[in-house]
């Protein structure tokens, strides 16, 4: 079988999701011939590539980079924004500006607020096994599973906060504690089976809304958001 | 790559080499030897320091931990300290360790990354250094167990450590620790045979480089032993003015010490704490490769220090008014957080000063008269740190 | 808002089998149903192929407690309906990881696979336990009690108090109590609002993202569904069989049953939405 040809690009990430591709690099270069600059002098060498992974939000004050991240559409049938900053914005939500040298350079969107994203991979960083993961049902073409992925590809923020509007003060939380579980802030804590967030701790990367089962199920069957 | 001008106005911008996504090295050479070098930074700017005014402590150590995936724990360390110490809070000494624990963990994988992708191993022997990235994984496990996570660990916070970890998880830790050991023993062989080393290495070795060094201590950071107030940070562009068009964009600031261009990181410390003398470039390679021994060596003294029945965090912590500073020796050198928190102990400034701000100005300095390949793999070993070095404000302009 | 194909409400199913155990003790145990669960699992146990099964026991009232099991004993223990939910997660970490479990089997509810499945599949955290999670079983589920309000209701309506109450059965449609050796049945009508609200927006019945799932028809009392999701959940219940733990027989006539159950949770579900969000 012909190996996928993926390329990664950073647009200006803090580098935790690019370690963690690069981690997962092992486990798959056997079916992934994958392009980045850790391994290679020359990254973006091909004209057309099979997947593109962009990790980082975008600088919407920097149009070189809106410029970078569209020229990566056009290189590409399959856009993967990988790790929160990139996919609902993360912590890059808080940026609001005025540091020197740079002052101007104040605001970040997520990739799908430039270009469509195909796949969206939410995580503070997701882990290499969820690279290894996604690129196993990427391969095999399971609908199934990359449907949640694909359904996040269209979100632009999600967060502890949303969790919280959406599903704890509608009434529809379960208490099954799969936000606590899956905060890499221990945001989130279950008090009398509810989860309670801390808000100064979250950082919006949104692991706890994709994990929450009642919240993905409705997503996945295309409610709201 | 040969039809360099040697005129500064006349860089053309496709001798512009890229070395990592956030930064430009231009090169200007004659004949193939490097006459002038910039490191032009050009990530965009989060401003990490802006972001947190106004905001919880709890908040600020979480963000700060993110303006790096690779060196996270140096800047929760440096933070944490800074905080703690704006409003008189000693962390218990369990914390302490388990901190410096973190960090060193953090600077082996830190100092890993530049290993995989430096050319010093000749390419038929590359496939080798695969291993390098297990290893990666393998050490990660201890910052998983002790600090809840490989990336940004959560438990590091303002006071201590959130959580205490179970004596059988330390003696596991404990137990494994020789194996990757050997481990490191092994890929350590591949990386100094000299049948494995490129002729760049052999290049690099010849150029001998001497720097005024700054480090504050050999594991941790102490910041008695370093001046806070010595530190003057300019925008790159007022460092060189010359080309506009070039420096123009730079996303970073360059900091002296003391009036002085400074050398900061692994060979620094090594040369200020330890018999060790790497004067050539070459030394940033061998370096890299003892500390990691040593990291090794000071973890395994950790590991048994810890009392898992004493206490890891503070408890009554009051937050209030207050000034505080903290050093903490990040993998790439000496990093400062200046804090100061308000009367509701929110925080009302941040300062970072990285490593790499010190270290731009020497790296563009040592890859003079090298060819122009040694170059790029020289700046590699510097291993510059694009995404915390664009977080820097300008600290003390007049 | 639900544009879900009917034929997707059971998910994939690989295969469909009627069981019941063959020990004497855990059908005894088990009047109602087949107790297959149990069996299968005390199979799983006994051969090695996991290494514990966490489940939630019933401690008190509706309360319940996520607990591991080693043996068949525990199971039994644990065995029955589950009417509320455990915040299961939390926990269920702690207690793998202090036992140092490598292969665990799961008994849950279809939302808590949806949660463990997804994390198998979707490693997002380094912290995450997926890799750990050999087999999830998940039990047809109508909903779970708002129990605090039920077990109010209860009192104050029938003066049953939290700790009479010995175990709750889901029959045809009526809920018996059994409290202070005497039943109550409540029609499952009357007792709907005390569910959980999330549940009441809830479209999948059987557990569509687990390995098994494993329920009751009325149609044949006395046998547990097993509704195999994959080959690896298939040679498990197949084996179980073979091995003498299990008796089978084949199933799919009783599959439009199930998707009738699970039409009728899909159109609560729209319907409680709609005037819900």
């Amino acid at each position: 079988m012909e190996k996928l040809k993926v390329l990664h690009v950073d647009i200006g990430s803090c580098e935790g999701c690019n370690v963690s591709i690069l981690r997962a690099l092992p486990k798959i270069q056997e079916f992934v011939d994958l392009d980045m600059k850790y391994l290679a002098k020359k990254t973006c060498a091909r004209d057309k590539y099979d997947m593109v992974i962009i990790t980082g939000g975008v600088c919407m004050n920097e149009p070189h980079i809106i410029e970078k991240v569209k020229s990566l559409r056009e290189k590409t049938s399959t856009i993967v924004a990988f790790g929160s900053c990139a996919t609902f914005g993360g912590i890059l939500r808080f940026c609001r500006g005025g540091q020197e040298p740079r002052p101007d350079h104040r605001n970040f969107q997520p990739i799908n607020s430039v270009v469509k994203v195909d796949y969206s991979i939410p995580g503070c960083p997701p882990t290499p096994q969820m690279v290894q993961s996604f690129f196993k049902f990427f391969v095999a073409g399971d609908k199934k599973r990359l449907k949640l992925f694909k359904v996040y590809a269209d979100i632009k923020k999600l967060s502890g906060f949303d969790l919280i509007d959406d599903i704890v003060l509608t009434g529809l939380c379960i208490g099954c504690g799969a936000c606590e579980l899956s905060c890499p802030t221990q945001a989130i804590e279950m008090i009398d089976r509810r989860p309670n967030l801390i808000a100064e701790k979250c950082i919006r990367c949104g692991t706890c809304y994709v994990r929450c089962p009642r919240a993905s199920q409705m997503l996945s069957m295309g409610g709201r958001k | 790559m040969n039809e360099f001008k040697s005129t500064l106005g006349h860089i053309p911008f496709e001798s512009v080499t890229r070395i990592m996504d956030g930064a430009k090295l231009i090169l200007q050479q004659e004949d193939g030897i490097v006459q002038d070098a910039f490191l032009i930074l050009t990530a965009p700017l989060r401003g990490f320091e802006k972001l947190v005014i106004g905001k919880d402590p709890l908040f600020t150590i979480k963000a700060v931990m993110r303006i790096c995936g690779v060196c996270h724990v140096a800047h929760a360390n440096a933070t944490a300290e800074a905080i703690e110490s704006a409003v008189g809070l000693f962390p218990p000494r369990n914390a302490l360790l388990v901190r410096e624990l973190l960090g060193l963990v953090n600077r082996i994988q830190t100092h890993i990354l530049p290993m995989v992708s430096t050319d010093m191993i000749v390419e038929e022997r590359r496939s080798r250094l695969v291993s390098l990235i297990k290893l990666y994984g393998k050490v990660s496990d201890y910052l998983l167990k002790l600090g809840g996570g490989v990336t940004h660990p959560p438990y590091l916070t303002i006071g201590g450590i959130s959580k205490v970890p179970k004596w059988s998880v330390l003696n596991h830790l404990k137990a494994k620790l020789p194996k990757i050991e050997e481990k490191w023993e092994e890929i350590k062989g591949v990386l100094l045979d000299e049948d494995n080393l490129t002729e760049i290495a052999d290049e690099l070795r010849t150029k001998i480089v001497r720097n005024e060094f700054l480090a504050s201590n050999l594991f941790f950071g102490d910041k008695y032993k370093v001046s806070f107030k010595g530190i003057r940070t300019i925008p790159y562009w007022e460092y060189r003015e010359e080309p506009g068009e070039l420096v123009n964009e730079a996303t970073v600031m360059v900091a002296f010490y003391k009036g002085k261009v400074v050398e900061v990181g692994p060979r620094a410390r090594l040369m200020l704490f330890t018999p060790f003398r790497g004067v050539s470039l070459f030394g940033l390679y061998t370096a890299r490769i003892l500390e990691i021994d040593l990291a090794f060596k000071r973890i395994k003294e950790i590991l048994s220090e810890i009392n898992t029945k004493a206490p890891f965090r503070r408890q009554n912590m009051i937050f209030g008014s207050g000034k505080g500073i903290g050093v903490y020796e990040a993998p790439r050198g000496t990093l400062f957080h200046y804090v100061k928190l308000d009367g509701e102990g929110k925080i009302s400034r941040l300062k970072i000063i990285s490593p790499t701000m010190f270290n731009i100005p020497v790296i563009e300095n040592a890859v003079k008269g090298l060819t122009v390949e040694a170059a790029e793999v020289a700046v590699k070993l510097f291993d510059p740190c694009i995404p915390c070095t664009t977080h820097v404000e300008n600290v003390q302009k007049n | 808002m639900i544009g879900l194909a009917s034929d997707n409400l059971l998910g994939t199913v690989f295969g469909v089998y009627l069981a019941r155990a063959k020990d004497e003790e855990i059908r005894r145990r088990k009047v109602a149903s087949g107790g297959a669960v149990t069996a299968l699992l005390t199979y799983a146990l006994e051969k090695g192929i996991v290494d514990g099964v966490v489940a939630a026991k019933r401690t008190k009232g509706l309360e319940g407690q996520a607990v591991v099991a080693h043996n068949k004993k525990e199971l039994l223990e644990a065995a029955g309906n589950k009417w509320s939910i455990v915040p299961f997660a939390t926990r269920m970490k702690a207690k793998i990881e202090e036992e140092n479990l490598k292969k665990v089997a799961l008994v849950c509810l279809p939302c808590q696979a949806q949660f463990f499945a997804q994390m198998r599949d979707f490693p997002l955290l380094e912290s995450d336990f997926g890799e750990r999670i050999k087999y999830i079983v998940s039990l047809f589920c109508m909903g779970t009690f708002a129990f605090n309000a039920f077990l109010n209701y209860l009192r104050m309506k029938y003066n049953i108090k939290a700790e009479q109450i010995r175990d709750i059965h889901l029959k045809k449609d009526f809920l018996e109590i059994v409290y202070n050796g005497t039943k109550l049945d409540l029609p499952i009508e009357e007792v709907y609002s005390y569910l959980q609200t999330g549940c009441l927006v809830c479209t999948d019945y059987t557990g569509i993202w687990s390995d098994i799932s494993a329920g009751f028809v009325e149609s044949e009392p006395g046998w547990t569904v097993l509704m195999a999701r994959n080959p690896k959940a298939e040679e498990l219940i197949k084996s179980a069989e073979k091995e003498g733990y299990l008796e089978l027989k084949e199933g799919s006539h009783v599959v439009g049953e199930i998707l009738k159950k699970a039409r009728e949770k899909l159109a609560r579900a729209q319907q409680n939405m709609s005037y819900l969000l």
